[in-house]
């Protein structure tokens, strides 16, 4: 199993920020986020570039074999067709190769995951290449400043195969669509298509929502989280038939380090044990976890035969686990 | 915890001292009662009183007493 995340050049720093809003300090914005700086993308730059480069580094001194095409994002390039059909001519992969994309935010690497390893265990798929990618930065208004300061774009690239050693187990996959409206764009799809047809509001804080943009209920976000991660990451450990004390590495969806540090005391996880990886890059949706894991290995942290659990939870809502052996 | 405990508690959540912490006072008047003060208390009553609060239930309250309230069960007498 191999991963390599791409970020944009371009770098949104809380100085920045920090000049934007006056009411805030760019060290107040750390404190509070636990991020310095996310990489947003330019005008013109999509989610797919971000993925087609992870993907052009993975496939450096290597075959480009994929017979399976899986791509995570919640910012195509078109409403049609599937980003990942553009993909897969764009990275010269054979046309024997399926290829579909999946619309998931902050649980998407693990569905991916899921999907993929279901695929190579199926005997469906031999080498399942596991895109994640997203441009969030063009769906914030930019005078929401709360969720500005969280999320940055990026890309990832990870390559599965029965042959790579990584094993993956213990599943646990949930929904649950009550929470829809706490973290969506409302206007832009079938439902609402004209954005003008929906009031634009401005909350207490003074961040505006218009429907065509990125709206996050943080504070509900985060009481979901409250009930669901450890409800999760139990169910994980129960079904691995591992204690916490057996896994030497914990990784979460990186939202933001207010929360991280939270669910880490609240589930008795060792600091030493958990990956905080959002300082230098943001909240990246989907490519959290991927970029967390590759900092871990190019950084010695994370070593062959290690367990980590790995735990993505967020926008739908939407949540899933696993232990990966690595 | 006493409810005395519990203001306190929140004030030091929200940077203010727990003496203008008054039960009928408004909680948009803090600034510090934006989404990351909601976050914060979300925390202190998650790790303080281990009691979930239901969706939606504090962006409803308005006062510092409708926040007590909120906890009002999880609170010694």
């Amino acid at each position: 199993m191999k991963i390599v995340g791409h970020l944009p050049l371009n770098i949104l720093g809380n100085d920045e920020l920090a000049r934007l809003y006056p009411d805030w300090t760019a060290e107040k914005i750390f404190e509070k986020t636990g991020i310095r700086e996310r990489h947003v993308v330019l005008e013109g730059e999509c989610a797919s570039d971000l993925a087609f480069a992870a993907a052009e580094r993975l496939f450096v001194g290597r075959a480009r074999e994929a017979d399976y095409l899986l791509f995570c994002t919640q910012t195509p390039d078109y409403l049609l067709p599937t980003t990942a059909c553009v993909l897969q001519h764009r990275l010269g992969l054979p046309t024997t190769c399926a290829a579909l994309d999946f619309n998931l935010g902050c649980s998407g690497y693990i569905y991916g995951l899921s999907l993929a390893n279901s695929l190579l265990q199926s005997g469906a798929a031999q080498r399942v290449l596991l895109l994640t990618a997203d441009t969030y930065s063009r769906l914030i208004h930019p005078q929401d400043k709360s969720t500005r300061t969280i999320f940055g774009d990026a890309g990832t690239a990870t390559l599965l195969s029965k042959e790579s050693g990584a094993r993956l187990h213990s599943f646990v996959l949930g929904s649950d669509g009550s929470g829809a409206d706490q973290l969506m764009v409302k206007a832009g799809g079938a439902r609402f298509p004209q954005p003008n047809d929906l009031p634009t509001t401005t909350d207490d804080s003074g961040n505006v929502h218009a429907p065509g943009c990125l709206y996050m209920n943080g504070p509900e976000i985060f009481n979901f989280t409250l009930k669901a991660v450890p409800k999760l990451v139990r169910e994980v450990l129960e079904k691995a038939k591992l204690s916490l004390d057996e896994v030497d590495l914990v990784v979460f969806h990186q939202a933001n380090a207010f929360m991280l540090e939270h669910l880490r005391r609240k589930l008795g996880i060792a600091p030493e044990k958990f990956v905080l990886h959002l300082e230098l890059c943001g909240n990246t949706v989907s490519s959290t976890i991927p970029l967390a894991l590759e900092n871990a290995i190019t950084t010695g942290r994370l070593k062959p035969g290690m367990k980590v659990l790995l735990a993505g939870f967020g926008v739908g809502y939407s949540w899933g686990g696993c232990i990966l052996e690595w | 915890m006493t409810k005395t405990k519990f203001i306190e508690k929140l004030g030091a959540e929200l940077g203010i001292p727990p003496a203008t912490l008054l039960e009928e006072a408004p909680l948009n008047t803090f600034k510090a009662w934006d989404s990351m003060g909601h976050m914060a208390v979300l925390a202190m009553i998650d790790a303080e009183l281990g009691c979930e609060v239901p969706p939606g239930a504090l962006q409803k309250c308005k006062t510092v007493g409708d926040l007590v309230t909120l906890v009002g069960s999880k609170l010694e007498s």
